[in-house]
């Protein structure tokens, strides 16, 4: 497990190590001022994650990346957002990587979710939750 | 005004349905295989003497009851039947019975019989009779196949468009007849074991309700289970929840927590309301799961009384007894 340092930056956001680091589809946990992050660079972009779920606390970054089934009719399965989903591995309760909801609203409360990017093959994170309305 | 959800009605003889048959099935029925099975179907599902070969005489209603929904039991024993086309024979005039004797359409209703044998057929009863003012309600007898499966969009496509509650209610040879739903577990030597067990069916058929996205997709639909007891409810509802928490993907057609569901449009009637003396305080009170507790007697079997109700469920009873969200807006109307 990489161990970091913040430092301040211009929009607070520190260097985690190359992107490199941090392969397509595949979350990675770093320690991160104290805390413990899990990383995943997805299609779609960046997403950085607390390793708590909002049920009972568990482990979520050790739980499994995957899609989701939509809202459907009875007996039909469409399945979506491949790899954009993060399944705790105590309980099974689903989480959208990109703003910690709990995917149908299943589970009160949120999986903390940070502010990520990549950016000159870099990736940087600060470690302040994203504004619900900032996430997506 | 208080409404009854579970006042029993039968025949004292067969003979008394043959006004209600062509001449065609009378002569089928005019057989002692048939006559005499007035009590040796009462003799399967008897729990104690007193329920002996004669009909019991209901209780005189409570003059506090301004509806009393009357449901002929000796129908619902129809999903133990070998011969569902003569069951169909049978419950049609069961029926008759029910709307020209029974049921006056106003202070007393009946729930329509239909079998879960035949959905199809089902769905068509309810649409000859649903205008009727003599009935407020379906009854639908439960077979083995559980009542979230779609083969019973018919019947409900029918219940809805008419306005109509479905009531479940067992029909006794359940774990005993095939045809009938089984007990968990397996096949119990008496009635009265399984008497006991009874709860199980509604526990299972209302988790097939939500976890099958019949209640997701018949939003109007209203199904009062009746005579199961409901002391279980709030821990169904809990379990209910967990599971979906966890598989929500394994059924995305169940769009919120399942006790949403339970909590808008199923209700359970009180009988046996002694069962519920230590849990409805401390499992009840301030709960969604008290809303759902409707008044039902289930005389003359053993029924409990208006006073039973009081007495058991103390400053709440009268929020229970004068519950009729389960009834359409005319039948409530009609009688009010």
């Amino acid at each position: 497990m990489t161990q970091l340092q913040a430092e301040p930056g211009a929009a607070d956001l520190a260097d985690v190590g190359p992107a490199e680091n941090f392969p397509v589809g595949r979350l990675v946990l770093i320690e991160f001022s104290g805390h413990t992050i899990g990383i995943i660079r997805t299609r779609h972009g960046v997403h950085a994650i607390g390793n708590r779920c909002p049920h009972q606390g568990g482990p979520i970054c050790r739980g499994i990346v995957t899609g989701t089934m939509a809202p459907s009719a009875p007996n039909e399965y469409v399945y979506e957002k491949d790899g954009e989903i993060i399944r705790c591995p105590w309980h099974g309760y689903e989480f959208e990587l990109s703003t910690g909801q709990s995917v149908g609203a299943a589970v009160r409360g949120r999986v903390p979710v940070y502010p990520a990017e990549v950016r000159g093959g870099r990736v940087y994170l600060a470690l302040r939750r994203k504004p619900l309305a900032d996430r997506g | 005004m208080i409404a009854d959800y579970d006042r029993h009605v039968a025949v004292g003889d067969y003979a008394e349905l043959f006004a209600h048959m062509s001449q065609s099935w009378r002569k089928h029925f005019e057989r002692d295989e048939f006559v005499g099975s007035v009590r040796d179907a009462a003799a399967h599902i008897r729990l104690t003497d007193r329920f002996g070969d004669e009909v019991l005489a209901g209780s005189a209603p409570d003059p506090e009851i301004g509806l009393s929904l009357a449901v002929p039991h000796q129908g619902l024993t129809i999903n133990g039947w070998a011969d569902q086309v003569a069951a169909k024979a049978f419950i049609e005039a069961l029926n008759s019975q029910s709307e020209q004797v029974w049921a006056d359409g106003q202070g007393r209703r009946a729930a329509i019989l239909v079998t879960p044998h035949d959905p199809a057929w089902s769905a068509r009863v309810i649409r000859e009779h649903g205008a009727a003012r003599q009935f407020a309600a379906v009854a639908l007898p439960l077979s083995p196949v559980l009542l979230g499966s779609d083969q019973f969009d018919p019947v409900y496509d029918a219940a809805v468009e008419a306005d109509l509650p479905l009531i479940v209610h067992f029909s006794g040879v359940e774990g005993h007849y095939l045809g009938a739903p089984p007990l968990s577990g397996g096949v119990h030597r008496t009635a009265y074991a399984r008497a006991v067990l009874m709860p199980q069916l509604a526990e299972s058929h209302i988790a097939s309700l939500c976890f099958g996205g019949t209640l997701a997709k018949f939003p109007a639909l209203r199904v009062l289970f009746s005579g199961f007891g409901f002391a279980w409810l709030p821990s169904l509802t809990w379990r209910l929840d967990r599971e979906w928490r966890t598989f929500r993907h394994d059924v995305p057609w169940v769009l919120k927590p399942p006790s949403e569901y339970v909590f808008e449009q199923v209700w359970l009637s009180t009988w046996p309301v002694r069962e519920a003396r230590a849990e409805w305080e401390s499992l009840f009170a301030g709960s969604r799961a008290q809303s759902r507790v409707v008044y039902g007697s289930h005389d003359p079997f053993d029924g409990d009384t208006v006073a039973d109700v009081r007495a058991i469920l103390g400053s709440s009873a009268d929020g229970v007894l004068a519950r009729s969200d389960v009834l359409s807006a005319v039948t409530t109307g009609a009688v009010a």
